[in-house]
């Protein structure tokens, strides 16, 4: 997994629990998967500085400062966890506006990938993904185009020309099912950014196999969570480069993340 | 003995591709040095695919054995002579991917020249259904939705089959959320068996391996209003204190609040 192995989360004794709770998920001795939640929950609450306490008034994206990774690569750190994924979401956004505006030809014209129209979907997709945030060099922006690419990816299973994947994005007209999307766009996120942070320290306990099942029991675990308590109801329309689009990106990227802790049993 | 091993491997796959068999390239490799390395053993494990229809809990015990969730495989691994060493078994359990939640009957089926002829005895699956049975089973919502679509048009005998496929699936593999996801989509179509077959797997089932998520789908389900024999199942699900009872419990909570 690219961004996974080469990088070493930062110390200090919320990421030691964090960790101890990532080691008990994977060890088949200690109920296995069961631990999961109490993993993800504790890594939020180290990965966001706070108190772990998601529900209620606390919030997580209420929680005041953040670790940044340790090791050899950049982290975006400074009291903005999650930050390159908001600026991502939004790029998710304006790019789906775009296309509903001008269509989808037109759209990979205005960032410079008209040579990609009669390419694969597939390519397209990464090509799409690539011009959705600038280029800031910290590590949280592999997972956060990984995720981008993975709801694009998503959206055109059963598309097969670039015609019928516009219409699936045309499809996309209120911000009750664009916030669905970006919903499960902070998912992938957090799925990335967990097994991130814990990869290396967790291939010294298990093969890789194990690890990318632990990927997607978390994935299918939260996906599950989403899809039963998710109702944005009507929201109206959203001007995507706007701060009121900024207000609603954090409120899906809050609530995502809270009904993602509320998993613990 | 590589060069045989590579031909015999090249052919295998060519073979899969005329006969539109779904075969996981590397479940194929794995099975091949399973088979060149210990003939016997190989044998054996026919025998014990033979008996399971395709999905022998054999394999799921020799797993938790190489990754020491459990004792049980030590136990017997001490009876055939290929076992009294069981480094190899452990080696090979070891590789990816692990084989448990594999139908494994059309991987003996392309080695069937190795067998000596018994295949009679393996009940394989008509083209047709495999796909309903893949469908159902995928990890794409989409495709589980479209093969519950196909189902409901079905024979009976078909669609029971194709149902105590998906169930055998679930009970072979329960961490695997995509089985019981697709026996979900049956009975939210009314498909008819899909009740029994869902209520019969999660009977037989490991309930404490089952996949976290599928408690979500539980509920939904049981709020919708089913059959009693589901409807017990899933009431003593959720009030268990296996993982997807709690997050039963927890979701049907959270749903009466609200």
């Amino acid at each position: 997994m690219g961004t996974s192995s080469g990088y070493t989360p930062a110390g200090g004794p919320q990421w030691g629990a964090a960790k101890g709770d990532a080691a008990n998920a994977v060890n088949p001795q200690k109920s296995g998967s069961e631990k999961l939640p109490q993993a993800l929950q504790s890594h939020l609450a180290a990965r966001l500085g706070g108190t772990g306490q998601t529900s209620g008034g606390g919030g997580v994206s209420g929680a005041a400062g953040t670790h940044g990774g340790g090791g050899g690569r950049r982290s975006a750190g400074g009291g903005t966890a999650f930050r390159v994924a908001r600026a991502t979401a939004q790029g998710l956004g304006q790019f789906i506006s775009e296309v509903q505006t001008d269509g989808l030809r037109e759209a990979l014209v205005s960032r410079g990938l008209d040579s990609l129209a009669d390419r694969p979907l597939q390519e397209v997709i990464q090509g799409i993904v690539s011009t959705l945030t600038e280029r800031t060099g910290y590590i949280e922006e592999a997972d956060a185009l990984t995720a981008a690419g993975k709801v694009l990816d998503d959206l055109r299973t059963g598309c097969d020309t670039l015609d019928e994947f516009e219409q699936r994005l045309d499809k996309l007209t209120d911000s009750a099912r664009m916030s669905c999307l970006l919903s499960e766009f902070f998912r992938h996120v957090l799925v990335e950014d967990f097994m991130r942070h814990y990869w290396r320290h967790l291939q010294e306990k298990c093969s890789n196999g194990r690890l990318e099942e632990l990927r997607k029991q978390l994935d299918d675990l939260l996906f599950e969570k989403l899809q039963f308590d998710l109702d944005y109801g009507e929201l109206g329309e959203v001007e995507w480069s706007s701060d009121e689009a900024q207000a609603l990106i954090e409120r899906v990227e809050r609530e995502t993340f809270e009904l993602c802790c509320e998993v613990v049993s | 003995m590589v060069k045989r091993f590579l031909n015999t491997y090249v052919i295998r796959e060519k073979l899969a591709n005329v006969a539109h068999l779904d075969i996981d390239p590397a479940v194929l490799v794995k099975l091949m040095v399973f088979e060149y390395g210990h003939p016997d053993a190989y044998r054996e494990l026919y025998d014990f695919v033979r008996q399971s229809d395709g999905l022998p809990p054999q394999i799921r015990e020799w797993e938790d054995y190489a990754s020491g969730n459990s004792e049980t495989a030590k136990s017997t691994a001490a009876e055939p002579d290929w076992r009294k060493d069981d480094t190899f078994l452990r080696r090979w359990t070891r590789m990816e991917p692990a084989l448990s939640g594999h139908d494994l009957r059309d991987y003996f089926w392309l080695s069937r020249d190795r067998l000596d002829g018994t295949l009679g005895e393996l009940r394989l699956l008509p083209v047709f259904l495999k796909r309903l049975v893949s469908g159902l089973t995928a990890v794409d919502p989409a495709s589980r939705e479209t093969a519950a679509d196909e189902l409901v048009s079905q024979g009976d005998e078909d669609r029971e089959r194709v149902l105590a496929e998906v169930g055998k699936l679930l009970v072979a593999a329960p961490d695997k959320i995509e089985p019981c996801s697709g026996l979900i989509e049956c009975v939210l179509r009314k498909v008819a068996g899909a009740e029994t077959a869902l209520a019969l797997a999660l009977g037989r089932v490991d309930q404490e391996k089952l996949a976290m998520g599928a408690g979500y789908r539980f509920v939904n389900v049981r709020s919708k209003g089913c059959g009693q024999e589901l409807t017990s199942v899933l009431d003593d699900l959720s009030k268990s204190e296996t993982p997807v009872g709690k997050v039963m419990a927890g979701a049907a909570k959270k749903r009466k609040r609200e």
